[in-house]
């Protein structure tokens, strides 16, 4: 299992790296000189040679990647164009307030999918929460969010986030775009959990433990649920960085700062070394997301890890 | 609700309560407070990197300048109380005795009073190249463009002479240098703010400036300032003790903001007129109810430009500023809160003459104008972008341009990409704005017409050796001369047709019948140190 772990580990980051490279063709060398982007057009030659000798920019192509890598993996993408603020220190704050969003967003997807276990536990049948589910997965999420946004705006009490999270209205505030944020992968995961719960409670072995008079409860969650939960976990595994990603969308749409609002800042102003945090941080995300599943599996199902070590 | 008995309530009741606890007390006691509703996060607040409009009633009320402009757009010393010339190249300007700046640890005992130094050393700031503001300083003061490009350590033109006096030596006599500094644009921080330790937090949970109020806290959605109760200026002390800047994005948020009477004070964008106010300006129920609208003149002007190079043909230019119907766009787009105008000078600043009714819009002329042109019916470019309704002006000077006969095609950009096809000269015609940062209108004319000022701020490529000696005149006329001057230059200009001249733009500025005394100089500075509020 560590050799597998070791293997999932390299590949992954080789994927990151060629990310990594990806960005550094597409924001240094395919595009117009960081420093003309700095001083601005009324700059004059001499300015902008000055600018790209402190920044490092005269020197060739491969040592300024390879000076970039070292930075990257040190966090440190220098001062934004814009106000000279640090990077990856903005971004960090940022990604602060999109966690706020998420993590509930992730509980209120885990209650659903309790919920609808409970569900299947008392009444064997999922037609509850098929027509939630049916219209969830039929809208997409900026149209949930406008919606939400405009009905929030009559009638809840909590309207404005200062963003200091001093106060409980903060995180009050959250709770209607949390709820946008987790309709649509609930509802995707809870598709996916019924399907596998009817396929897993039906099969040979859980007829003969009923038969053997074992209490339906521990037989969901001993046995069956442990079936269960891997194509489960694959689908979170997919659904986990597109909620970082949904969050961007909801940010917009609820004012929040966090890092989608500020990546669409960034594009708007050509905050270029912003753009690229933004983008190396969200390919982290979804490397990192992968590795922690891909090694979940193997403790769970141990078949999946191959040979036994 | 005794101990006894809540220890005895169900667990989901405990929570409730705590929740209510826990509410009550986060209610803060208000006292005399004030909310500004934004609708963008603002900059940095260090003065040389602001840029956004939406910034500066925030960074305004942090930092002051050296002079302001009073109600009526006439300058006053601010913290310079005096200032003497012989020559008007070299300025002498006393600094305000017993100013403080704000309370701040970066201070060895807490505050201190400014000196010559703060305002040399802040001065020397703004010339560097990342200050926005250094257009205002380089090419007037001397050896600040050399310090500017890097050629020089220090701005050989700024020298401390007393510790209370700073000198300015200018490139060449200018009679009105003084407007340039009217702005808060050019303020005074402390030397300290700029130490190593306090780079990275300067502008952001650090801002000291002598203002009225002091940054206590800000995040991207709200930042918060406090009265200065050291305030220097005894007969402008703050009567409101807090003011709370929102940002608020989303409309719809704006007017359950506004339905929730949760604002004092708003500035009313343009897609929101239709919502909250009536076609004569004036606020729908229930708005008009707890809030009121005042019309606020800035010297914000609004145009389509030219690019001389371009759009050779007078005669064509003529006809389409003839044939724009102005009225109709401010009428269409901002309900009434603008004024026509059709020249450079914005109506308040001194040397404004308004215009005939002809000038303004006659489409016979127009058409007059046009067959004398070289125009064969080909189709000409119009740059708009995505702020201050430009997309919206487009399309209504499209179809207005239709009606005698000339195509245009709108091309949409982002403002920065729009900017930057305008100064790279590769457009036809461009929607732009001025916001004037000057209080006369020689820097204005001298700025938009030199030939030396081709491509920025000279847009248009105007280029007119007459022009460039009578704008060179101006530096050392007297004032009265000057304006007269600047007048006959203006009608001059106006006749080559660089540009159509729009409107000037009114703030519809929205504020709670609780509040009083609301006052923007044609600089966009809200004097929120004179708002007053009414708490009962």
């Amino acid at each position: 299992m560590v050799i597998n772990v070791a293997k999932s580990t390299a590949y992954y980051f080789s994927i990151w790296a060629g990310v990594i490279t990806i960005t550094f063709i597409l924001f240094h060398v395919a595009n117009e000189s960081p420093a003309r982007t700095i001083l601005g057009p009324s700059a004059d030659q001499q300015q902008i040679l000055q600018l790209e000798k402190k920044l490092g920019l005269d020197q060739p192509k491969l040592v300024q990647m390879v000076n970039y890598f070292g930075r990257v993996l040190h966090m440190d993408f220098g001062h934004s164009y814009v106000d000279q603020r640090q990077v990856s220190k903005e971004v960090m704050r940022c990604l602060k307030i999109t966690s706020l969003l998420v993590i509930p967003a992730l509980f209120i997807i885990l209650g659903y999918l309790f919920f609808v276990i409970w569900i299947h536990l008392v009444s064997k049948s999922g037609s509850l929460t098929d027509w939630f589910e049916v219209s969830a997965r039929s809208f997409p999420i900026f149209f949930t969010g406008v919606i939400m946004a405009m009905l929030c705006a009559h009638f809840y009490p909590v309207i404005h986030f200062s963003g200091n999270l001093n106060s409980i209205n903060d995180w009050l505030f959250m709770l209607p775009p949390a709820l946008v944020l987790s309709v649509y992968p609930a509802a995707v995961l809870s598709e996916v959990l019924k399907k596998e719960l009817s396929k897993t409670t039906g099969s040979l072995y859980i007829t003969a433990a009923r038969g053997f008079g074992f209490p339906e409860r521990s037989l969901l969650f001993k046995h069956a649920l442990r079936n269960t939960v891997i194509p489960v976990l694959t689908a979170l595994s997919n659904i986990l960085p597109v909620l970082f990603t949904g969050a961007f969308i909801v940010e917009i749409i609820f004012s929040i700062p966090g890092i989608g609002s500020l990546l669409i800042r960034s594009i708007m102003a050509r905050d270029f070394p912003m753009i690229e945090c933004i983008v190396i941080l969200n390919s982290f995300i979804f490397v990192i997301t992968n590795l922690i599943f891909d090694t979940a599996y193997q403790f769970i199902d141990p078949r999946m890890g191959g040979k036994n070590d | 609700m005794t101990f006894k008995r809540i220890y005895a309530c169900s667990k989901f009741k405990k929570f409730f309560i705590f929740l209510l606890v826990l509410l009550f007390f986060n209610i803060e006691a208000n006292g005399k407070e004030a909310v500004f509703i934004i609708d963008t996060p603002p900059d940095r607040l260090n003065p040389i990197m602001i840029r956004s409009p939406q910034t500066f009633p925030i960074s305004m009320q942090i930092y002051e300048g050296l002079f302001g402009l009073d109600v009526n757009g006439r300058v006053i010393p601010r913290l310079i109380e005096k200032w003497e010339t012989e020559d008007f190249q070299t300025w002498r300007l006393h600094v305000r005795k017993g100013v403080r700046f704000h309370a701040s640890a970066i201070f060895q005992d807490a505050t201190r009073k400014i000196t010559a130094e703060d305002v040399a050393y802040s001065l020397e700031q703004f010339c560097l190249p990342e200050s926005y503001s250094s257009f205002l300083l380089l090419d007037s003061v001397k050896g600040a463009a050399e310090f500017n490009r890097g050629k020089a350590k220090t701005v050989k033109g700024i020298r401390v002479i007393d510790p209370m006096v700073v000198e300015i030596e200018l490139i060449k006599p200018e009679r009105f240098f003084i407007n340039r500094l009217s702005t808060n644009l050019i303020c005074v921080f402390p030397k300290e703010m700029d130490q190593a330790r306090y780079k990275n937090e300067s502008g952001f949970n650090l801002a000291i400036g002598t203002g009225p109020y002091w940054l206590v806290s800000r995040s991207d959605t709200e930042i918060i300032l406090e009265k200065n109760r050291r305030y220097w200026d005894q007969q402008n002390q703050p009567d409101i003790d807090r003011w709370v800047f929102r940002v608020v994005k989303n409309e719809q948020m704006r007017i359950a903001n506004l339905a929730r009477q949760q604002v004092d004070l708003m500035v009313l964008p343009g897609s929101l007129f239709p919502v909250i106010l009536k076609s004569d300006g004036s606020l729908q129920n229930p708005y008009s109810r707890f809030y009121q609208v005042k019309s606020v003149p800035t010297f914000n002007s609004h145009m389509i430009g030219f690019n001389l190079n371009r759009v050779r043909d007078v005669n064509l230019r003529r006809a389409m500023s003839l044939a724009t119907n102005r009225a109709e766009i401010v009428e269409a787009l901002l309900f009434g809160h603008a004024d026509v105008t059709v020249g450079t000078v914005p109506p308040g600043m001194n040397g404004y003459q308004p215009p005939s009714e002809t000038e303004i819009y006659n489409t016979e002329l127009a058409k007059k104008y046009l067959e004398e042109s070289k125009y064969q019916g080909e189709v000409l470019e119009l740059i708009v972008h995505d702020i201050a309704n430009s997309e919206l002006i487009g399309q209504i000077f499209q179809s207005q341009m239709a009606k005698i006969g000339v195509k245009i095609k709108l091309e949409k950009l982002d403002f920065g990409g729009a900017v930057n096809r305008i100064i790279k000269g590769d457009t036809q015609l461009f929607s732009i704005f001025f916001e004037y940062v000057f209080s006369s209108p020689e820097p204005v004319l001298i700025n938009l017409y030199s030939t030396s000022k081709i491509p920025v701020p000279n847009f248009f490529h105007y280029s007119n050796p007459v022009i460039d000696r009578k704008l060179e005149a101006l530096y050392q006329m007297p004032e009265q001369e000057a304006l007269m001057a600047s007048q006959k230059i203006e009608a001059h200009v106006i006749k080559e047709a660089p540009a159509i001249f729009l409107y000037r733009q009114n703030y519809a500025l929205i504020h709670s019948k609780k509040i009083d005394n609301v006052h923007v100089t044609g600089n966009n500075h809200y004097l929120l140190e004179k708002v007053t509020k009414n708490i009962d």
